[in-house]
Order: structure tokens, then sequence, then C-alpha cells
């Protein structure tokens, strides 16, 4: 095919437009994409599995058992391996579950975490404080009047580094006084890097958000049918996460109605400075 | 396929294509960080989908596909919807308030505001086929549309773009 004159000045132009365009990426970034890659491989496979097998309350356990290959001695193993990500999803329970299992189970699969600081002692990781104090601020901001958000703590999402816990979070149930179902509100408090964020991994499709509060110096939101996320970084380095699901998974087949939080509401409560990690 | 020979391969794609999908990215989006942040997702995808991508014809058009989707993905959001606008920002500053050293001409800066100004199918067709070099065909498949579509796109689009082509171009070469 012979290009027009238009069509040759117009590839011209765009190269030229584009050529200024680099950001040389090193080896150990494309060994990030790759870990990046993994664990969506794995995500995928522990989705299909859980679907399959209907055994709901060990994603870990499925993540895990689903990639045997992965189990191998590579230098990307042991990364992942301390990943703080791939050890924070401990087994959710729902408001009306009883007492859940703590980060200790979560900590038995951290490989090069396992000399750290003992975290996750107790029914909440020993946390329960902190996490109720967490579901209050969510409460303040989501649910003033107190009609949705689950009132009592019952689960515990935590991650950990080798200099101690880096991550700390949980899920509360969210119900419909009018309504069956049963939906989910997670925060998640983090001075990892937000690339290795639960709720991050856990959602696709994430964009800078262009208005940012005060004290914020990065912000992403992520909406999907199901609901939605933030994250909010602070100057000190500190993440917030902050997702709704109609959906809480573990714990319910049938969504909650009604479930109609902003991205707006949920920066607002991201942004709360009550948000920290408990001092060590 | 072994993983250490997926690694392989995964890193030779990327050291050799990874510029060449942020720029075509970044024609699509005219934003440097989300340029980056498409390719990030989709270098991700790429790598989570190897075994079938590679199984594909070409490993190439498998990320050109991805990154075009991630792309259409971005702006469903909410927050992403494009919307006509008479006046439209200063791209060189868009983002978190640090400038990219792009465009900084006033003949980019034309053509990129030209560029955002076209609905985003057009947009699409012009990039893979006036920057990626694609054919009518090549183009119809990697968007799923028919070669009439692109066609009646790509015309579209030149007409569209014909005013701030002819502006810089050299007298000699003068436009239909």
């Amino acid at each position: 095919m012979t290009a027009h004159p238009p069509e040759e000045e117009l590839a011209r132009r765009l190269t030229a437009l584009a050529e200024p365009v680099r950001s040389p990426l090193p080896p150990s970034e494309i060994d990030r994409l790759a870990r990046l890659g993994r664990r969506r491989m794995r995500r995928t496979r522990a989705a299909t599995t859980l679907a399959v097998s209907g055994l709901a309350a060990s994603a870990v356990a499925i993540g895990v058992s689903a990639a045997p290959g992965d189990r191998g001695s590579s230098p990307d193993d042991a990364s992942y391996a301390s990943d703080p990500a791939a050890t924070t999803a401990a087994p959710t329970a729902g408001p009306s579950s009883g007492p859940t299992s703590g980060p200790t189970s979560g900590s038995s699969a951290t490989g090069s975490c396992a000399s750290g600081p003992v975290e996750g002692r107790g029914p909440l990781g020993g946390h329960g404080a902190t996490l109720r104090t967490y579901r209050d601020l969510l409460a303040a901001h989501l649910d003033p009047t107190g009609q949705h958000l689950a009132a009592a703590v019952s689960n515990v999402q935590s991650g950990s580094d080798r200099c101690g816990l880096n991550s700390l979070g949980t899920k509360l149930g969210w119900s419909s006084p009018t309504g069956p179902g049963l939906g989910m509100v997670q925060v998640e408090v983090t001075t990892g890097p937000w690339a290795q964020a639960q709720v991050r991994m856990s959602r696709e499709g994430w964009q800078r958000l262009p208005d940012l509060p005060t004290g914020v110096v990065a912000g992403w939101a992520s909406e999907d049918q199901s609901g939605r996320a933030v994250g909010l970084t602070r100057a000190d380095g500190t993440t917030v996460a902050v997702e709704v699901d109609a959906l809480f998974g573990n714990d319910s087949l049938t969504p909650v109605d009604g479930i109609d939080l902003s991205t707006e509401q949920l920066v607002a409560a991201a942004a709360d400075p009550g948000f920290v990690l408990p001092a060590p | 396929m072994r993983r250490a020979e997926v690694d392989e391969a995964f890193r030779s794609f990327v050291a050799t294509r990874h510029t060449r999908l942020l720029r075509a990215a970044y024609l699509l989006c005219g934003d440097h960080y989300l340029a980056e942040d498409l390719v990030q997702t989709t270098l991700v995808k790429l790598y989570a989908a190897w075994p079938r991508a590679s199984r594909a014809d070409s490993i190439d058009a498998y990320a050109r596909r991805v990154l075009v989707n991630s792309h259409r993905d971005e702006l469903r959001r909410p927050w992403r919807r494009e919307r006509p606008a008479e006046h439209l920002p200063d791209d060189a500053k868009h983002g978190l308030g640090v400038e990219v050293k792009v465009g900084v001409d006033g003949e980019h800066d034309d053509l990129m505001e030209a560029l955002r100004r076209l609905p985003v199918g057009q947009r699409r067709v012009v990039v893979l086929r006036h920057y990626w070099g694609l054919s009518v065909e090549e183009t119809a498949a990697d968007l799923g549309v028919t070669t009439g579509t692109v066609k009646s796109q790509t015309s579209r689009a030149l007409a569209a773009l014909a005013r701030v082509l002819s502006a810089h171009q050299p007298a000699s070469g003068g436009m239909p």
C-alpha cells in the first residue's frame, strides 16, 4: 500500500513527537514486573481453584499450592517469599463468624521474614486496639449513622518485613438494614511500597488521582462493577488504602445492595491522619 | 514452558520493546505518567499470559492489543472519562506537577493537542497505523473492527489533523 503524503507526514511527526519519551528500564525493574506477573498468574489460578472447589476460606494455601513450580530456589522465589503482599491474606471472617486467625498464620509463610519480630499474638494478632480505631475512623467517614458497618472487628490483615510489622488492616462487613447480602470494607495501612500493598494487588485499573488532600503526595483509585478502592501515600511514606466491595467474598454469596460509597468518600476516609501503624 | 524460559523470553522482550510501547502509550493517552502506568499494566498482563501469548502469531501483536485494551479500560473509569473541551490543559505539566520534557516546542504541542482532540477510536487508528506502521488489515485485527471502519476513521483523522500537519510542513512538501 502506498502512503499518501499526509500519511507520510503524520508518521514522521508522530515519530518525532514520541522520540523524546524514554524511561530506561533497569534489569531490576524488569524482574519486578515479572514478579507482578507471576502474582497475577497465581491470583488467577487461585480464583479459578476457589470457584471450582468452593473452598473459600484459604486463599493463601490455595495460591501457594496452585503454583508448585514457583517454589524453587531462584532469587525471584526468595523475593516473592519476603513480599508482604504474599503473606498478608490471612483467612477472613465476617463480623458474625467468631474469632479469626491472626497474622501468625500468614507469618508461617513469610520465609525471609521469619527471623523478624514476631507479630500476631491473640485473636487479632495483638492489634485489637489499633484495628478498632481503624474501624471507628472508617465508620466516622463512611457510615456516620451506624447502620451499615460491622461494629465488631474480627479480622486482621497484616504483613511484615525484616524490620517488623509494615502493614496492618482489617476487613469489615457492610450490611443493609433493609435487605440481605454482605458487602466488605477493607482498610490497609502500610509503610511498604504502594506496588506491594494488598489492596493494590487485589485490584486492577488503578488511576492516579488528580486532586489530592493536604498532606498526601500521591493517590490512586480503582473502580469496577463490584466496588472501588483508593490508596493515598502521605509525605512520611505511609500509605492508606480503603476498598469497598458489594460482596464480602469469603463470608457471603449475596452482594449487599446500596453500598454507594463514592471515591471522594473513600479518599476522605483514607486521608484521615488517625490511620497509623502501631508503635513497635 | 518452564519458568526460567518464560523469564528469559520476557526479559528479552521488555528490554527491546519497552521504549516503543511507552512511546505508543504516550501518543494514545498524552500523559507521560499515565503512559508508564499503562505499559507496566501491559507488561504484567503479558507476563501472566506469556504461555498463551507465545503461542499466538506474534507476541508483539499480543502486547499491542493488551496495551490498547488497557487504555480502553482506563478511559472507562469515571474520573478518566474523556469529555470534549474547548481548551485543553498544558499537557507538558500534567500529572504530579513534574514537568515532562516532551512536546516542548510549538510544533509538537500542536500535534499532541490535535491528537487529544480526536475521538479515541480515531486516535487508536492513527497510532496503530501511522506510528506503529500497521496495515489496514492488521489495525482492524488489533482493534477488532472491520477494515472499512479503519479506513473511514483514518480518513476522518487525517482530515482533522490536516491543519496542524500543513502548518509546520516545509514549503516544498505541499499538502494537497
